[in-house]
């Protein structure tokens, strides 16, 4: 409400430093830079660069603040994050949480299902649940491959949780497993 | 803080409600003006992000894109379709997803704007009204630049700086050259479109030397005394081609080392530098830049050649009820980039979007991200953070951050494989 009296004003509106809370368009704007990468919508195409859309609050904003501080390592996102405070940041996790994810189809081939299964016993128990953790079905695969090795290169700080799951799999159930998870990045098969 | 703001203040925190507000705001504007026309000149990404940006925001808003292409022949990644690693049409669009969300796409060259009557006028004789009008028809060149080169030079001594024919023309040069033979290019002071371009394409080209051409050379001549990310493009050119030593596929000569380039003697096949007269194989002039004709014709530019626009909502300085996005724009200081073409395009369609709604502007917010291949596996980025300055107009750098000179390989294995997956974004943005 308070940009809709900024229009009597204009320029009071643009001494003001953020953005004002209110019409639907801010959200938008706030993320005019990081459309160009995500999407408009939060969803990509397939590609190094991950979908945004759907993660939970807690995750983005707890990951893009690691990008920020450094304590996450990436290629750009760091220098994409350097600067914005946190309130900024909550705004960021609140619209792209706040968008629907990609809607994945009902029928799983035969050949995902042992993976399926396996991230229903494994997985999803916490990336279904836990407020936290990542969406992971329907994520670009190239992004997870790269979270992935960097998780196994140390670059990357594995959960323990994540870390005891995995070190339950055997290295075919692991193929399975990401197999089911790239099946459902690529042709949005999965439940 | 003013008084008249604090007293401002005082009354929203009364709760007034935003209807009645809205209605005070902009009383020649009604509230509910749902329906009004906008004539978009120009299909590129500025132009074809800000339809379908625009037609996201205001579902039943009649919107015609004037395009005299069926495709758009794009430049991003145009590069490594010259020297051999991408098919043509990866980098071919076309406007069947604009039509599809209810954009009237017109295949008509723009002849001119009546901005009296509001109306453009097209080729074949037909006239269409506006509301607003959004100019996003690119650069142009300044042909005249130097003594013996002109449009008709042009035709057979490629700029290469859209896709299309002329980048197809300078890709058979460059595969037509015998071994040892040189690559000249010549790059224009600023501004000029894709800042760092020049230099992605010295990189590829060397790269295609050194594998199929090892005795010959790249050799860029630079009106510049430095260039966007030099320090990572020299790292990179060191590691890989051997920069700085005799058997070099890639020499950069600078303005201070008289690389500027003077005149082009096509019968000698030199360019004459400050430094003296320079032979090449095949000759690459990147002519010097300006908006292009149509924006000249139509009273958009200024005298240094681009379109001076307000910053805020891209509107036109010059011409009442346009606005200019992408390249043509002189939105200080925003590189031409498809990057900051397509956050032009956004703010521009919400400014208009709130306009015609009697809504209060947003404070715009941009960035830039420029990525460039220099080899296989191998990209290097730059990030700006812009904070929008309304008394002078200016979108001021706040930061630039390009990739660390110490970034692991692979850092630089992702920085390339992002740079096609922001590639793969802007299209999908731009043309679905």
């Amino acid at each position: 409400m308070r940009m809709v009296i900024g229009s009597l004003l204009i320029g009071l509106v643009l001494a003001v430093p953020n953005l004002q809370a209110g019409g639907p368009g801010e959200p938008f704007m706030l993320s005019n830079g990081c459309i160009n990468c995500h999407g408009f919508e939060g969803q990509r195409a397939p590609g190094a660069i991950p979908s945004l859309a759907g993660q939970s609050e807690a995750y983005l904003y707890k990951t893009l603040a690691a990008y920020r501080d450094g304590t996450l390592k990436g290629t750009i996102m760091n220098r994409a994050m350097e600067g914005y405070d946190d309130q900024t940041l909550r705004q960021f996790a609140k619209y792209y949480s706040s968008l629907p994810r990609k809607s994945l189809g009902s029928a799983v081939p035969k050949a995902h299902e042992q993976g399926e299964r396996l991230y229903a016993q494994h997985c999803s128990s916490c990336h279904e649940k836990q407020a936290d953790t990542p969406y992971v079905k329907g994520q670009n695969s190239q992004y997870l491959q790269g979270v992935l090795k960097d998780m196994a290169t140390g670059h990357r700080t594995m959960p323990e949780e994540m870390a005891s799951a995995i070190s339950a799999l055997k290295g075919e159930e692991l193929q399975q497993l990401l197999g089911y998870l790239q099946g459902c990045a690529q042709k949005a098969l999965c439940r | 803080m003013n008084s008249q703001r604090r007293l401002l203040l005082k009354w929203l925190a009364t709760g007034i409600g935003a209807s009645s507000i809205q209605a005070l705001a902009r009383p020649a504007v009604p509230v509910a003006a749902r329906s009004y026309a906008v004539v978009v000149i120009g299909g590129g990404f500025a132009g074809a992000t800000f339809a379908r940006t625009l037609r996201r925001l205001d579902t039943s808003t009649s919107i015609t894109l004037v395009e005299p292409s069926r495709q758009y022949h794009c430049c991003p990644l145009g590069v490594e379709y010259l020297v051999g690693k991408r098919e043509e049409e990866t980098l071919v669009f076309g406007y069947e997803q604009l039509h599809a969300e209810g954009i009237e796409v017109v295949h008509q060259k723009a002849r001119s704007i009546d901005a009296k009557r509001k109306q453009v006028n097209l080729a074949d004789g037909s006239v269409l009204s506006y509301d607003r009008c959004v100019v996003a028809t690119g650069i142009g060149y300044k042909y005249d630049s130097s003594a013996g080169y002109n449009e008709a030079v042009a035709s057979r001594v490629p700029h290469a700086w859209g896709g299309g024919q002329q980048l197809r023309l300078l890709r058979q040069q460059l595969e037509a050259m015998p071994n040892g033979g040189n690559v000249l290019i010549s790059v224009p002071v600023d501004d000029y479109r894709c800042p760092p371009g020049p230099y992605e394409r010295a990189s590829l080209i060397a790269d295609y030397l050194k594998t199929h051409k090892p005795d010959s050379r790249v050799i860029i001549l630079d009106a510049k005394p430095r260039f966007a990310k030099q320090a990572q493009f020299e790292q990179a050119w060191k590691r890989f081609y051997g920069y700085g030593s005799e058997q070099a596929n890639i020499q950069w000569i600078g303005a201070l080392q008289g690389g500027t380039v003077q005149g082009f003697d096509e019968a000698k096949g030199q360019l004459l530098t400050e430094g003296g007269a320079v032979s090449g194989q095949v000759i690459n002039i990147i002519a010097p830049q300006r908006a292009d004709d149509f924006s000249q014709y139509n009273g958009l530019a200024a005298e240094h050649g681009w379109c001076p626009v307000n910053t805020q909502t891209l509107e036109s300085l010059l011409v009442p009820d346009v606005h200019v996005i992408g390249d043509a724009a002189y939105a200080e200081k925003l590189p031409k980039s498809a990057f900051a073409a397509t956050c032009q395009a956004r703010v521009c369609a919400l400014a208009i979007h709130s306009q015609m709604h009697g809504l209060a502007l947003l404070k715009p917010q941009y960035m830039n991200v420029c990525y460039s291949l220099c080899g296989d596996n191998y990209g290097i980025s730059v990030l700006l953070h812009y904070e929008h300055d309304a008394s002078r107009n200016i979108i001021e750098i706040q930061t630039l951050r390009v990739t660390p000179l110490d970034a692991s390989d692979e850092d630089y294995r992702r920085e390339a494989l992002s740079a096609y997956s922001m590639f793969d974004s802007l299209v999908k943005e731009a043309f679905g």
